[in-house]
């Protein structure tokens, strides 16, 4: 079994809810975000850019890529990171890893997050606080790689929700998403959701020059020609 | 006064280390008092600030050091044997404190059991431990042989000096291995880590001897191997520079953009070692030693720089650029999440500009007490066991 994800950038609308419902059910801390959503072309949000005179707006989100050629893997001098033999999901032991930072410096996506110090905890409007998250700790044969209680000084990431997945739940941004642009399954299952949406469709992995083999899919976007209609309108009375 | 174990001026270093010692503990409890470095400057994109310099810093020393050391034992020169003694304590110090000064840097040092239990032998990390620890374990044989006046002392010289150049080797590799940092990914990297722990650890005990007002014999030989060291030393940096310089690939302008920005540093990188370099070539036989003090401090404080300015020029070249989808149109480098908006309220960033908060500087003083203190309490065990001998 091999688990990858295809996101198709042509659905993709940018409304972040991957990024806001991946946080809510993996406990992020306030301030780290395992999935992210940008606009190709510039830090800002939702900006266009200009190709060849044309105006395209794209999101990409980003989150972990789950390589095959993991350099956060090979990195990590404790094996806290570690590829999961019976899906392909490169998952992150907190009990295991020390907090060296070597594997989110060795990955070049930018996708590993590291717990500066900051619990799973938001203020309540009455003064109190309040937990989120899926509120049971997930064991993978013994390794501790989710948990609502956030080890500190630890290094964290997407697991493909695998407290999910490992009940046969889809992981949350694929549920979250409203245009369906998230596509989860088993690449060795020819029958399964993203090996029928992948088939004939061409796609492309991101830092190919990285050589890290990623099971992250990405759909192109394909331009669209639109009439502005306020430039061909006829107003009266102009000239 | 004779009696006494340690003269006055040792003494004062001791309650300077001390002091350096106990300043630097409080630093690292600060920092783990905060919630486990959360008393720093760094971020999910700086993700190694001062204490991994400050180690790379330590560890050149040590290595360097020790290069000293096998030097004078393979020239053979008895009269430089006791410099050479002095020599091997400073390596051994100088890596116990770069030791200290990785675990005080670690996030979680709860879990520090995992790395004798789970090692991975493919992380360059994994080999940074097993070479830092079979350079301890020779290097305090070797000190056990000279106080003991061994006659195999010179095996255990050399056999010290390979795990110091081993361990530099592996320093090297273990960052030019990430190729997401395109500053560090050069085949240069592993040449320039040993040619750094030759012009540092010659450095340090040029001001040393001088200190210690040792033979102009030995002083000049330090000035001349240091000065063809800091030579060796500026054609790689150099020759780094040029791979950088020349490359229409976005990642490494983004290099070039965060040399520019860190300028004063990195001219201090360059410009002090070789003004160094120029003073001791031109006055490697001069009896005035203030001449030697200058250059060799010059020198401490351009390696300084040098390992500092390793993590600017890698930290804040992005590493991931974009194409707009199904066209050949780069669109620009893509924001990480920096992991510290409680902090400072930035939640996303391309860079982050680091400074080392006042705990981190206060922490790094920790490895510069250990290195001062394991120096003079070895010291004091090799004299002791070399008048047991005597006796």
């Amino acid at each position: 079994m091999r688990y990858a994800m295809a996101i198709d950038l042509d659905r993709c609308i940018g409304c972040r809810t991957c990024a806001v419902i991946c946080k809510d059910h993996n406990a992020e801390p306030p301030g780290i975000w395992w999935n992210r959503v940008f606009t190709s072309g510039t830090p800002e949000y939702d900006k266009v850019v200009n190709v060849d005179g044309e105006l395209r707006m794209e999101f990409v989100p980003i989150s972990c890529q789950h390589c095959s050629n993991a350099p956060c893997e090979t990195v990590c001098p404790t094996q806290a990171t570690y590829i999961d033999k019976k899906t392909g999901t490169v998952l992150i032991d907190y009990e295991k890893c020390i907090g060296c930072r070597m594997c989110a410096s060795a990955c070049p996506y930018g996708v590993r997050q590291f717990n500066w110090g900051a619990k799973a905890e938001l203020e309540s409007t009455n003064g109190g606080s309040y937990r989120y998250g899926y509120p049971d700790e997930y064991r993978d044969e013994g390794h501790l790689v989710y948990t609502p209680q956030r080890p500190e000084g630890v290094m964290e990431k997407c697991t493909f929700c695998a407290q999910y997945t490992s009940q046969g739940i889809e992981p949350a941004c694929c549920s979250g998403c409203p245009a369906n642009a998230r596509i989860f399954g088993d690449m060795d299952d020819p029958n399964s959701d993203i090996r029928k949406y992948l088939e004939g469709r061409e796609t492309f992995t991101l830092g190919d020059e990285y050589k890290t083999e990623p099971n992250v899919f990405y759909l192109a976007s394909k331009p669209r020609k639109q009439t502005n209609i306020a430039s061909t309108a006829t107003v009266k009375g102009g000239k | 006064m004779e009696n006494k174990i340690l003269s006055s001026g040792t003494r004062k270093l001791m309650i300077f280390g001390g002091i350096l010692l106990l300043l630097g503990a409080i630093g690292w409890g600060l920092q783990l008092s905060g919630g486990l470095i959360a008393g720093s400057g760094m971020t999910n994109i700086f993700l190694w600030g001062l204490m991994i310099a400050v180690f790379a810093f330590m560890v050149g020393f040590g290595a360097g050091a020790q290069f000293v050391c096998t030097a004078i034992y393979l020239r053979g020169k008895d009269e430089h044997k006791p410099f050479a003694q002095t020599a091997a304590v400073v390596a051994f110090a100088c890596v116990a404190a770069a030791g200290v000064a990785i675990l005080a840097d670690l996030g979680a040092i709860r879990n520090i059991l995992a790395m004798v239990l789970g090692l991975n032998l493919r992380s360059p990390l994994a080999w940074d431990m097993i070479a830092m620890t079979a350079f301890l374990v020779f290097s305090i044989i070797q000190l056990f042989a000279m106080a003991k006046g061994l006659s195999n002392v010179k095996i255990w010289t050399i056999l010290a000096g390979v795990a110091a150049l081993a361990l530099q080797v592996v320093e090297g590799l273990l960052f030019s291995t990430q190729a997401a940092h395109a500053w560090w990914a050069t085949p240069i990297m592993p040449v320039d880590f040993i040619a750094v722990a030759f012009v540092s650890g010659s450095a340090l005990l040029l001001f040393i001897a001088v200190v210690k007002n040792e033979s102009l014999d030995i002083i000049s030989w330090l000035a001349r191997f240091c000065s063809i060291a800091i030579c060796v030393h500026l054609v790689l940096a150099l020759g780094d520079l040029a791979l950088v310089a020349f490359s229409n690939n976005p990642v490494e302008g983004g290099v070039r953009a965060a040399l520019l920005a860190n300028l004063p540093l990195y001219l201090c990188e360059l410009v002090l070692p070789a003004i160094a370099m120029v003073v001791l070539f031109i006055g490697r036989n001069s009896e005035n030693k203030n001449g030697y003090l200058l250059a060799s401090i010059f020198t401490i404080v351009g390696i300084f720089a040098h390992r500092m300015m390793l993590l600017f020029p890698a930290y804040n070249a992005p590493s991931l650029y974009l194409n707009l989808s199904g066209t050949n149109s780069l669109t620009g480098s893509y924001p990480i999440s920096t992991g510290r908006y409680l902090d400072w309220g930035q939640t996303f960033a391309n860079t982050t500009n680091y400074m080392p908060a006042p705990a981190e500087w206060l922490a790094a003083l920790l490895p510069i007490g250990v290195a001062i203190i394991a120096a003079i309490v070895i010291t004091l065990v090799v004299e002791i066991l070399q008048k047991r001998q005597a006796q």
